[in-house]
């Protein structure tokens, strides 16, 4: 079949332009998926990390008194105070959609410019019933609660 | 006059050659700050992560790889991961091999 000279120019460049906007919308939609999978595994540390997170500090310190939420210059903090010789004492708290935790000498005064950046939470609330702790979260508007019960509470009330 | 049109378009061509290096070159540096922060905050990510569910810090780099699939380039970047402590946040930092 003959071509006419147009052809023979316009058809390569037709083919290329395909070639390059099949090349384009891939590597769209290879971004788009990447991103989505990321968004999930974003969303799914975000709402079950820091729970996860703070009831396995609980749980490590969960001696007689070693527990307790505390307002501490006006912050809400969860105490974690270890019975060992020296004291020490680890305070974890919610600033500025951050969780910091301070790790310190007991007898010495909080300075909470001083905390260790732990993870990024939009919203955290501590709350402390007798032996119950209870941690609330809100991603994307949505509440996810955890209750943690002090064992060491139990052992004192036996 | 020709010759004086023909030198001040090389001399464009110069500059717009040299601003366009240095475009290429800023943008260079600036991603290898990102990527070496992007490192960084993968591994602590990871770490958290391994606390929140084993409720222990690993206590190696090689400890928390084998327990997390991270692509990370150590190649062009070392990571230093402090171990603390099972329960204290170790401390990373990564910076750019030479």
């Amino acid at each position: 079949m003959k071509l006419r000279k147009g052809n023979t120019i316009l058809f390569p460049m037709v083919l290329f332009c395909v070639f390059a906007c099949g090349s384009f919308l891939a590597i769209l939609y290879g971004i788009d998926a990447y991103q989505t999978i990321e968004q999930r595994a974003d969303d799914n540390f975000a709402k079950s990390t820091p729970l996860a997170y703070l009831t396995n500090k609980v749980r490590s310190q969960d001696e007689s008194k070693g527990v307790r939420i505390e307002n501490i210059q006006g912050k809400t903090c969860l105490v974690l105070t270890s019975q060992e010789e020296e004291a020490y004492r680890t305070l974890i708290y919610f600033q500025d959609h951050k969780l910091y935790e301070l790790l310190i000498p007991a007898a010495r005064e909080v300075n909470f410019s001083e905390g260790t950046l732990v993870m990024n939470v939009s919203q955290l609330d501590m709350k402390q019933e007798q032996n119950k702790i209870t941690f609330t979260i809100k991603h994307k508007d949505t509440y996810y609660k955890q209750q943690v019960i002090l064992r060491s509470s139990d052992k004192e009330s036996v | 006059m020709k010759k004086i049109k023909k030198l001040l378009a090389l001399v464009l061509l110069l500059v717009v050659l040299i601003g366009f290096l240095y475009g290429i070159s800023i943008s260079e540096a600036s991603s290898h700050r990102e990527e070496a922060s992007r490192i960084q905050e993968s591994v602590e990510k990871a770490a958290v992560q391994c606390y929140a569910m084993h409720g222990i810090y690993p206590k190696t780099l090689e400890e928390l790889l084998a327990q997390y699939t991270l692509h990370l380039n150590q190649k062009d970047y070392r990571i230093f991961y402090d171990y603390n402590g099972g329960n204290i946040m170790p401390s990373i930092y990564v910076i750019e091999r030479e």
